[in-house]
């Protein structure tokens, strides 16, 4: 942090990177999203409702999620491929799914399954809550009914100071951070991760921070769906 | 991919390919729109993202790493040459059929195809006496176009290793060709970094890489690389392939 009180791409403790989303980028999915935080870039496909690949995994009452996160090797700066069985990534598919699950109205949708595909193109921190961003809007793309948005974001400590929206190097730069997901009409959490220590004291700081972030994420989200939506209006006036 | 389609509606599809007309109103020779953007993920050397009007999409990155050279055990070859590594991964958002595992088959013959286009290089002496291709001594280069030799930085010992990668994001027909034009308009985007090798004597060698943004090479051969265009015979007639 320097003495103006500016992060290290000049931009102010509360403040978000440049959000730049897009969706039905995809011809074959059934709603898609691109969506750019800064230079962190994720595609999200979603493919359903629809029947279950297995058999074993039908439930007889709602629809299950199925969520997929894969990683470009080119998206870091040092070339590095993953291969599909990684935990890291399988634990990032994990904390996406339980935090739609709360919201997706899988009750409507008995026996089907639904899918969600990330793709990371270039990361430069703050990949899970792109990732929720991407399949909020994906999801309200294809159609499936949701409760509310889910507006994730991150907050951390950098320099003795409450962030939000953390970039590579301040994320690498030993900070402790936290993501959380968030609905913004109802302010309920669906999605509280860390894996640093923080004292608890200043948990309470962050998450108000990070809360403040998602509200202002989902504006931008709601601004892209809205327009969206006007323009296939206009397109089906015609 | 197939796809389920009446017999009515493949009679129309193969009439109006008899006349000359297609179901999106090409001719039978018309490619349908493409667009290339380059540059569009900085943290690599060079990539490109090729759209073609209908679904297909595909990002393609090259990405200039140093590395040890690769001799060939047999023929003492490539001690003076640099690599490339390519790899084809087809993203699930592309099709649900390339979910978990189900793209891997697809994965493997790309890769395998890409890499047997781009890395062979026929410029040596060594394989000149084993080409086969008649006019091929007086080319400068192999069926890949780029030059490796140029990509050697200290022989025997370091070189350039370009990894190409191809993710292909969306799938509507075309695919083969729409990685070939990715391919090469990323290498076309490609910047290397300039080398300086000092020689300290005894065979010994150490290089600097030059960080100056400006001052960068190309990747020799670009202009030679190939393309592909994919035809489908569809009874009597070829066309260029449409949707899949």
């Amino acid at each position: 942090m320097a003495l103006t009180g500016l992060r290290i791409d000049g931009r102010r403790p509360g403040e978000l990177r440049k959000i730049t989303s897009t969706t039905s980028v995809l011809s074959q999915a059934d709603g898609s999203a691109y969506l750019e935080h800064g230079n962190t870039k994720v595609l999200a496909a979603v493919y359903g409702p629809r029947e279950a690949r297995h058999r074993a995994l039908v439930v007889h009452d709602r629809a299950i999620l199925n969520v997929e996160f894969n990683v470009a090797p080119f998206s870091t700066g040092e070339r590095r491929r993953r291969t599909k069985n990684d935990k890291r990534l399988l634990e990032m598919a994990s904390f996406i799914k339980q935090s739609f699950e709360p919201v997706v109205i899988a009750a409507l949708y008995p026996r089907s399954q639904i899918d969600i595909y990330l793709q990371i193109i270039q990361q430069d921190g703050g990949i899970l809550q792109a990732c929720i961003n991407a399949a909020t809007l994906a999801l309200i793309d294809a159609g499936i009914a949701m409760t509310d948005y889910v507006c994730a974001c991150t907050a951390g400590w950098v320099e003795r100071e409450a962030v939000i929206d953390l970039n590579h190097i301040e994320e690498s730069s030993d900070t402790s951070e936290v993501t959380i997901a968030m609905l913004p009409k109802s302010n309920k959490v669906t999605l509280a991760q860390m894996e640093s220590r923080l004292h608890v004291d200043k948990l309470e700081e962050l998450l108000s921070l990070a809360s403040e972030g998602c509200k202002q994420i989902h504006q931008v989200l709601d601004k892209t769906i809205r327009d969206r939506a006007e323009d296939l209006a206009q397109k089906m006036a015609v | 991919m197939p796809s389920l389609i009446s017999p009515a509606e493949r009679d129309y599809i193969l009439k109006g390919i008899e006349c000359n007309v297609r179901a999106d109103g090409r001719q039978r020779p018309d490619y349908r729109e493409v667009t290339i953007e380059t540059g569009v993920v900085s943290q690599t050397s060079g990539s490109a993202r090729v759209r073609i009007a209908g679904g297909t999409d595909v990002l393609v990155s090259v990405k200039a790493e140093i590395g040890p050279v690769q001799v060939d055990p047999e023929t003492g070859d490539g001690a003076d040459k640099g690599q490339i590594v390519c790899n084809v991964e087809c993203a699930p958002s592309a099709s649900q059929q390339f979910e978990g595992r189900g793209a891997d088959d697809l994965n493997n013959e790309l890769t395998q195809m890409m890499s047997r286009f781009l890395s062979h290089n026929t410029n040596t002496p060594a394989h000149k006496s084993s080409s086969t291709e008649a006019g091929a001594p007086a080319a400068p280069a192999g069926p890949g176009g780029i030059n490796l030799s140029k990509l050697c930085i200290i022989p025997g010992q370091q070189c350039w290793v370009l990894f190409v990668d191809a993710l292909v994001m969306d799938y509507g027909g075309n695919l083969m060709d729409a990685i070939f034009m990715g391919t090469r308009a990323a290498i076309y985007d490609t910047r290397i970094p300039k080398t300086e090798v000092q020689d300290l004597g005894d065979g010994q060698f150490e290089f600097e890489v030059l960080d100056d943004a400006e001052d960068t090479d190309i990747v020799e051969g670009r202009e030679d690389m190939p393309i592909c265009v994919t035809l489908n015979k569809v009874s009597d007639h070829f066309t260029i392939l449409s949707l899949e």
